[in-house]
């Protein structure tokens, strides 16, 4: 039988694992033995004469249709499911420090850039407050987008294959703000310590930020929660 | 000759995965092949079903995976058989050679 020159086989299987990686009950670890199996049996198969696009169809029907063994898999893979869940968890732990101390050294180094260019401080520290402020207003707005694009939102989530380390990565970097913001901090107090009223105003403005921020991000999961809590339940 | 049943299959599929292991290391494939030949094709296994089978049996604790890679060749899957397994396996021998025995002594009872 002539070869048809226009299949490529390494593709062909490619685009089959890529299938296989989209379902959630299946690891990297079992993809990679399935492409290693149809590969074996369409070395099989081309020994005994085929050509590479037969020998693919009859392997990846002999391998049979793997939704068919979901169940299975997912009862296997269950501990590996709950850390997963559990990485996301950590990760979004993460990312809350990672946003809290990146804006909380940013602000500093606002504050610092702003000296440089020979502002006076009562200006630089209303230009720290209204980037602090209108970092609150991003914050209320993502949370609205995430309420009202739900699919989008989830379609995001479903594309994220969250690895351990990209967990360790988060981990740096909020431990490397984390550290800037302390570096930051004793510069930022030789700078204002020109006047008490306006040391009293810098500090005030870290004091209810401290409050406002994990308070705007409780109640936007508070009211996320709140919508999914009432698609969950039965109403009539 | 009528196939063997799912069930029949489903039952002897874990003694089978270990007597294989028993004697060799070996992967997914490799079993799903020894099988067809010690039984001339009367017994045929969907071939990814196997796979969940083996994860049942390293969740258990009854064999362990590695990835070995030989050169020029693809990385793969190798399953041995732990200690748990050898116990395992030889209940699922005595299970069998017990079915088999009241089996026999029915059949002479029917003669």
């Amino acid at each position: 039988m002539e070869n048809n020159s226009s299949f490529n086989l390494v593709e062909r299987i490619d685009l089959w694992i890529n299938d296989l990686n989209y379902k959630p009950y299946i690891t990297e670890a079992d993809s990679e033995e399935l492409r290693t199996h149809l590969f074996d049996i369409i070395e099989d198969l081309k020994k005994a004469g085929l050509d590479d696009e037969e020998a693919f169809i009859i392997a990846s029907r002999r391998l049979g249709n793997i939704s068919d063994l979901e169940p299975n898999y997912w009862e296997e893979n269950s501990p590996i499911h709950q850390m997963r869940k559990s990485l996301i968890i950590m990760s979004g732990v993460l990312v809350y420090f990672l946003l809290y101390f990146f804006l909380l050294f940013s602000s500093k180094l606002l504050l610092i850039v702003l000296h440089n260019f020979e502002t006076d401080n009562i200006t630089a520290i209303l230009w720290v407050k209204r980037y602090l402020v209108t970092s609150h207003f991003l914050i209320i707005i993502l949370i609205a987008s995430i309420y009202y694009l739900e699919n989008l939102t989830l379609k995001f989530i479903e594309n994220i294959h969250l690895k351990p380390r990209h967990t360790v990565l988060l981990l740096i970097i909020t431990i490397v703000f984390g550290f800037t913001d302390t570096c930051l901090l004793p510069v930022a107090k030789n700078i204002i310590r020109n006047g008490i009223p306006i040391g009293n105003h810098f500090y005030d403005i870290y004091f209810y930020f401290n409050y406002s921020f994990p308070l705007i991000i409780c109640f936007g999961f508070v009211i996320l929660y709140y919508k999914y809590f009432k698609k969950s339940k039965v109403t009539y | 000759m009528k196939s063997i049943s799912k069930e029949l299959i489903g039952a002897s599929s874990i003694p089978i995965i270990l007597s294989i292991l028993r004697n060799v290391d070996s992967y997914g494939y490799e079993i799903v092949q020894r099988v067809k030949e010690i039984t001339n094709g009367g017994v045929t296994w969907k071939e990814a079903s196997i796979y969940p089978v083996l994860k049942k049996l390293e969740n258990d604790g009854y064999i362990k995976s590695y990835w070995k890679v030989i050169e020029n060749e693809r990385p793969r899957k190798y399953y041995t058989i732990l200690s748990d397994g050898q116990k395992q396996l030889e209940q699922n021998i005595n299970e069998w050679g017990m079915i088999q025995t009241v089996f026999e002594s029915l059949l002479k009872t029917a003669k």
